[in-house]
């Protein structure tokens, strides 16, 4: 499989309708979008074994529904669609469980943050993976899309079902947000001393 | 001690290294595995959620599912729709109002109660008349016929032909 050429969305759904082709379909699916679905979890839920588990749960649900899928809208936001619902419904039943505050379940995500042995990033990066960390759920989204997979408002909108507007202004607070907060860890970066 | 994928894809709890998990080989292996577990698959585990949309609160968090998204609420159909049902509701409530309020019903009403009150009069008179009319007294009851043949004898006799 490695090295072959991966067919477009529409092939790779047509195959899947057909039973004798439906797993090669199923197996291409996984190799073109795997990948971007686990990074896309792991953004939420931050520890690798619960980013496994809800890619598990998400490609479980991809098979099972893709028979259903309408193409009025994009295979790929389909997917992402699927994967932000596992996602937040992974981190909605741990806060729930966990009978924390908002404030207690960022520090709560921060911890393996600072602990993870696959997370390499540098400084500069982990700052900004807190900043993500401290926005609220809607915004976070958002940025996810907007940011790291480079979506279009348009294709957010399809993957949130929230207008274009709205998605604009999420992403403008949520920059804000983390401007904010990257200045405060370089000042305290630069002048530590004053923190004391 | 860190948690690490080894090749069979099993957490590796014996290396104290700081390894950086081989994604390469997570994810071939992640594909290897769901294609083995979607063949043994029963027909639906999980409650389906890919045609939901998140929901959010007013401050960003998120609160659950919805099946219509927030752009379909804005949609001009599903406005339409709601702008039509309130119409008429509110055409459906101004109607009673002022069935309720109009002076002719207010005349119909008045109009009623004068009925009403007539009506048992009637009966309290036809209750005395019944009651003459078991009376063996005979002038009483002379008195009555008379009384009830005063019409009839008041009419003239069509002389027309």
């Amino acid at each position: 499989m490695k090295g072959a050429t991966i067919p477009e969305d529409s092939e790779i759904i047509q195959l899947f309708h057909e039973l004798s082709t439906r797993e090669l379909a199923y197996s291409y699916l996984l190799q073109k979008y795997q990948q971007k679905l686990y990074w896309h979890i792991r953004r939420f839920v931050v520890r690798h074994e619960d980013a496994d588990d809800v890619l598990q749960n998400t490609c479980i649900k991809i098979w099972e529904n893709l028979m259903r899928f309408r193409s009025d809208s994009r295979l790929y936001t389909w997917l992402f669609r699927i994967a932000t619902n596992e996602a937040l419904q992974f981190v909605q039943k741990q806060r729930a469980g966990l009978h924390i505050s908002m404030d207690a379940f960022q520090e709560e995500h921060e911890m393996p943050l600072h602990a993870d042995s696959y997370f390499d990033g540098n400084r500069a990066e982990r700052t900004l993976q807190e900043a993500i960390l401290g926005l609220p759920d809607k915004q976070k989204l958002v940025f996810h899309l907007r940011y790291f997979e480079q979506m279009s408002y348009e294709e957010i909108s399809e993957v949130c079902g929230t207008s274009e507007g709205a998605l604009k202004a999420s992403y403008h607070h949520a920059v804000q947000k983390i401007e904010k907060y990257l200045q405060r860890s370089l000042n305290q970066f630069l002048r530590p001393e004053s923190n004391l | 001690m860190k948690t690490v994928y080894n090749s069979d894809n099993k957490r590796d709890m014996k290396t104290n290294e700081m390894k950086q998990p081989d994604m390469e080989s997570y994810f071939t292996d992640f594909s290897a595995r769901m294609l083995q577990r979607v063949q043994s698959l029963p027909a639906s585990t999980f409650v389906s959620t890919e045609n939901q949309f998140p929901q959010f609160d007013t401050n960003d968090q998120f609160v659950g599912f919805s099946s219509s998204s927030e752009s379909t609420k804005r949609s001009f159909p599903f406005l339409f729709q709601r702008i039509a049902s309130m119409a008429a509701l509110f055409i459906i409530a101004f109607f009673i109002a002022f069935q309720q309020f109009h002076p002719y019903t207010k005349v119909a009403n008045e109009n009623e109660e004068m009925l009403n009150q007539i009506a048992v009069s009637d009966l309290e008179s036809s209750f005395y008349l019944n009651e003459n009319t078991l009376t063996n007294d005979a002038d009483t009851h002379a008195e009555w016929i008379n009384e009830l043949m005063d019409p009839i004898n008041d009419i003239q006799p069509n002389t027309g032909l």
